[in-house]
C-alpha cells in the first residue's frame, strides 16, 4: 500500500464497504495516515448513494405461463444415444497379419479351454452335490430376481451375510430406511436385504405452528432503495376452517348431459373483498438491536363471497419508505381461520427492517416506515374521518419489544423458532433462552393454554440441544 | 438414484430464487440484449429451468452470481447468432467509448444527482455492466467477477476508474450550468 495517491482502487472499495475485516481495517488505517483520502472517500461514498437510490427500478416479470413453468420441474429428456466411435480405417498392409493373429487366438484358446475342462472335470458325486447347492442358491436368490434390486446398509455386516429379516418386521412399524449398498470387492454368497435398524424414538417435543408461517433464515434482505414493495397474495378462502370430508360413500349416479348444460354457470367476477380492520405493530426486534419488526393484522368476515371462491386471490401490497427503511424481508404469514361462519379470520404479515439511521431512537411523532394497500378490498364498516382509508401508514414510534402487545411478543417468539429450527441467525442472539423470555412475557391471560405449550415445547427444544 | 429435481430443496431453491432475483435479472438481460424485454423474459426462463437441474448443493451458496452469469452467458449467445455484436474482439468492444452524445450537458445543477444514470451510458460498455452489476443489482465485488469472468482486482480497477471518470462529468456539468445557468 506505498501507493499513496487516490489511484489506489482499494479507495473505492473501502468506501463501498467490500473489503474483508481484516483487509478493511489496515485500509482505514493507511487513509487515516494519508491527508485528504477521507475526503476522497466521502466523495465516493456520496456517488455511490446517488447511483443506488437513482437507479432504474426493475419492474419486469415474467410471464404468467413462463412462471408456471418455471415453477414447474423440467420434465426429464430421455438420454441421448452415445455416440457411435468412428470406425477405422484398416490400414491394407496391417489386415492381412491381423487375420492371421485372430485365428491363432482362436485355436490356441480351443485348445486351452479343452485342456481345462479335462482337468477340472467333477467326478458323479461331486455333480450331483453341485447340483444341489446350485438348486439351493436359485431358491435362495429367487426373491431377489423378482424383488426391486436388494439394498445393504452401509453399516450392514459384509460376511456371512444375514439372512433377510422382512418378515419379522411387524406391520405397524413404520417404513424402514433401506440404503444403496456399496460396491464390494468380495461376491457375496447371498444377496442380503437388510432392514436398517430403527433408531429408538426420540422425545422430540411436538412444536405448535399456530398457522404461522416462517420465511427462509438465510433468506436476503431487499434494499428498499431499489425495489421498494412487496406483493403478497392474500387467499380469502384460508379464512374458514377446513371441512373434514365426509365418512359416507356417495353414490355415483349417471348424470344427463343436458341438464348439467342448462345448469352451467358463466365465469364469475371476482368479488370485492371485504376487511373488517386493519392495523401495524412496529416494535424492536429481540434478537438484533439493528432491526425491527412490523405486524401488519388483517381481519376479515369469514361470511363473505370472496371466501366461497376457490382460487381467488387479493394482492396486499406493503410499500416500503426508503428514506427511512434501509433494507427489509418478509419474515412469515400467520392464517388464523374463523372458527365460525358468523366470526372473522385473521392473515398476519410479518416483516423485518433495517432502519436509515439509529434503529433504538425514540419518535414520538412516528418515523413513516411502509404503506399497506389491499386495492381489492372495501371496509365492512364506513371510515368516518378525513384519513385514507385505502391505505394504511405503517409508523415507528421506537417501540422496545417489551412494551409491545402480548400477541405482537407471542408471534415474535414463534417466528424466532421458525428461524432457530431453520439453522438460526449467525451473530444474532437468538437461541432457545431467549425465546423463552420472549414467549414468557406473552403468556397473559392464555386460555387455550396455546401459550403455555409454546413455552413448554421451547424448554423441551433447549435441553434436547442443551442451548 | 432419485432425480434431485423431485426434492423439496430443489422446489425451495427455485421458488426463493424467482422471488429474489426474477425483475433484476430480466433487468439484467434487457439491457444486455438491447431493451429487447421478450427476449430477456425468455432467457430468464432458461435460466431458471437450468437451475432445477443443476446441483443445489452447489449452486445455492451463489445462487445470484450463478443465475446472472447464465443469463448472461445466454444473452450473449443470443447476440452472437443475431450477430449484433462482434464477438471476434470483444476486448477492442469493450475499449470503444459509447457512441451516444455525453448526455447531462444541459442539466440543470439540481437534477445532476437525478441524471447520473445518464452519465453512465458514456462509460465503456464494460465498465457499464460491471457498474450496474454493483449499484443497480448490489453484487459484491466477489459476484460480478464469478458473473463477467473478471478477477475481483479487474474488477476493483474497474469500479474506480469509472466512478472516477463519472465524478469528473458531474464536476464539468456542475461547472457549465454554474457558468451558464440561464441556457438550460
Amino acid at each position: 500500500m506505498n501507493d499513496s495517491s487516490s489511484e489506489n482502487p482499494l479507495i473505492t472499495r473501502y468506501a463501498l464497504d467490500d473489503l474483508p475485516v481484516a483487509e478493511r481495517e489496515a485500509v482505514g488505517e493507511w487513509i487515516d495516515s494519508q491527508p485528504g483520502l477521507h475526503d476522497e472517500v466521502a466523495e465516493i461514498q456520496t456517488l455511490a448513494e446517488t447511483l443506488r437510490a437513482t437507479a432504474p427500478l426493475h419492474d419486469l416479470r415474467l410471464t404468467s405461463s413462463q412462471r408456471r413453468r418455471v415453477l414447474q420441474p423440467p420434465a426429464r429428456k430421455p438420454l441421448p444415444a452415445a455416440p457411435r466411435p468412428a470406425a477405422l480405417r484398416p490400414s491394407p498392409a496391417g489386415s492381412l497379419m491381423g487375420s492371421l493373429m485372430r485365428i491363432a487366438a482362436l485355436i490356441a484358446f480351443a485348445f486351452a479351454a479343452f485342456w481345462m475342462g479335462r482337468e477340472t472335470r467333477p467326478s458323479k458325486a461331486e455333480a450331483v452335490l453341485a447340483n444341489a447347492a446350485t438348486a439351493e442358491t436359485q431358491t435362495a436368490t429367487a426373491p431377489a430376481v423378482t424383488a426391486p434390486a436388494p439394498l445393504v446398509t452401509p453399516d450392514a455386516p459384509s460376511a456371512p451375510a444375514p439372512e433377510p429379516q422382512l418378515a419379522k418386521v411387524a406391520p405397524s412399524v413404520v417404513a424402514p430406511a433401506v440404503e444403496t449398498a456399496p460396491l464390494q470387492d468380495k461376491p457375496q454368497p447371498a444377496p442380503a436385504a437388510v432392514v436398517a435398524k430403527a433408531s429408538p424414538p426420540v422425545a422430540f417435543p411436538k412444536i405448535p405452528s399456530f398457522g404461522l408461517a416462517t420465511t427462509r433464515a438465510d433468506a436476503p434482505f431487499i434494499n428498499a432503495s431499489r425495489s421498494a414493495a412487496d406483493l403478497l397474495p392474500l387467499h380469502p378462502r384460508q379464512l374458514r376452517q377446513p371441512v373434514l370430508p365426509a365418512t359416507t360413500k356417495l353414490e355415483a349416479k349417471p348424470v344427463d348431459p343436458a341438464l348439467v348444460a342448462k345448469t352451467e354457470t358463466p365465469a364469475r367476477k371476482k368479488p370485492d373483498l371485504y376487511l373488517h380492520s386493519w392495523s401495524a405493530e412496529v416494535a424492536a426486534c429481540p434478537w438484533d438491536s439493528q432491526l425491527r419488526l412490523i405486524r401488519v393484522n388483517l381481519q376479515f368476515p369469514a361470511d363473505q363471497e370472496a371466501v366461497q371462491i376457490g382460487d381467488a386471490n387479493y394482492p396486499l401490497e406493503v410499500t416500503f419508505d426508503p428514506n427511512n427503511v434501509r433494507q427489509f424481508r418478509r419474515l412469515g404469514t400467520r392464517n388464523v381461520p374463523s372458527p365460525e361462519v358468523r366470526s372473522a379470520g385473521h392473515q398476519v404479515v410479518w416483516y423485518e427492517f433495517r432502519p436509515n439511521g439509529s434503529p433504538a431512537a425514540a419518535h414520538e411523532s412516528g418515523k413513516h416506515i411502509a404503506t399497506v394497500r389491499l386495492p381489492a378490498a372495501r371496509f365492512t364498516t364506513q371510515a368516518v374521518g378525513p384519513f385514507d382509508a385505502t391505505r394504511l401508514q405503517v409508523l415507528d414510534r421506537g417501540q422496545d419489544w417489551r412494551q409491545a402487545r402480548d400477541d405482537f411478543r407471542f408471534e415474535t417468539a414463534i417466528l424466532g423458532l421458525g428461524l432457530l429450527l431453520d439453522g438460526g441467525l449467525p451473530g444474532s442472539r437468538l437461541d432457545h433462552q431467549l425465546l423463552i423470555q420472549v414467549a414468557e412475557s406473552a403468556q397473559g391471560a392464555d386460555p387455550e393454554g396455546s401459550r403455555a405449550r409454546l413455552v413448554q415445547a421451547l424448554r423441551q427444544l433447549a435441553q434436547l440441544t442443551g442451548r | 438414484m432419485s432425480d434431485q429435481r423431485d426434492s423439496p430443496e430443489a422446489h425451495q431453491l427455485v421458488q426463493r430464487a424467482l422471488h429474489d432475483h426474477e425483475s433484476a435479472l430480466i433487468g439484467y438481460t434487457t439491457s444486455i440484449l438491447n431493451g429487447d424485454a421478450e427476449r430477456a423474459r425468455d432467457v430468464v426462463q432458461d435460466a431458471f429451468l437450468k437451475l432445477w437441474v443443476a446441483d443445489y448443493t452447489k449452486v445455492q451458496e451463489n445462487v445470484k452470481s450463478w443465475l446472472y452469469t447464465v443469463c448472461r452467458n445466454r444473452a450473449l449467445d443470443v447476440l452472437r447468432k443475431e450477430q449484433r455484436m462482434d464477438f471476434g474482439n470483444e476486448v477492442a468492444l469493450s475499449l470503444i467509448p459509447s457512441q451516444q452524445q455525453e448526455p447531462g450537458h444541459q442539466a440543470d445543477v439540481h437534477d445532476l444527482a437525478d441524471r447520473v444514470w445518464d452519465l453512465v451510458e458514456s462509460l465503456t460498455p464494460n465498465q457499464q455492466e460491471v457498474l450496474k452489476l454493483k449499484f443497480q443489482h448490489d453484487c459484491s465485488y466477489q459476484e460480478i467477477a464469478e458473473i463477467t469472468g473478471l478477477s475481483v482486482g479487474n474488477i476493483g480497477f474497474i469500479l474506480h476508474t469509472c466512478l472516477k471518470k463519472l465524478r469528473r462529468q458531474l464536476e464539468r456539468q456542475l461547472a457549465k450550468t454554474t457558468h451558464h445557468p440561464h441556457h438550460s
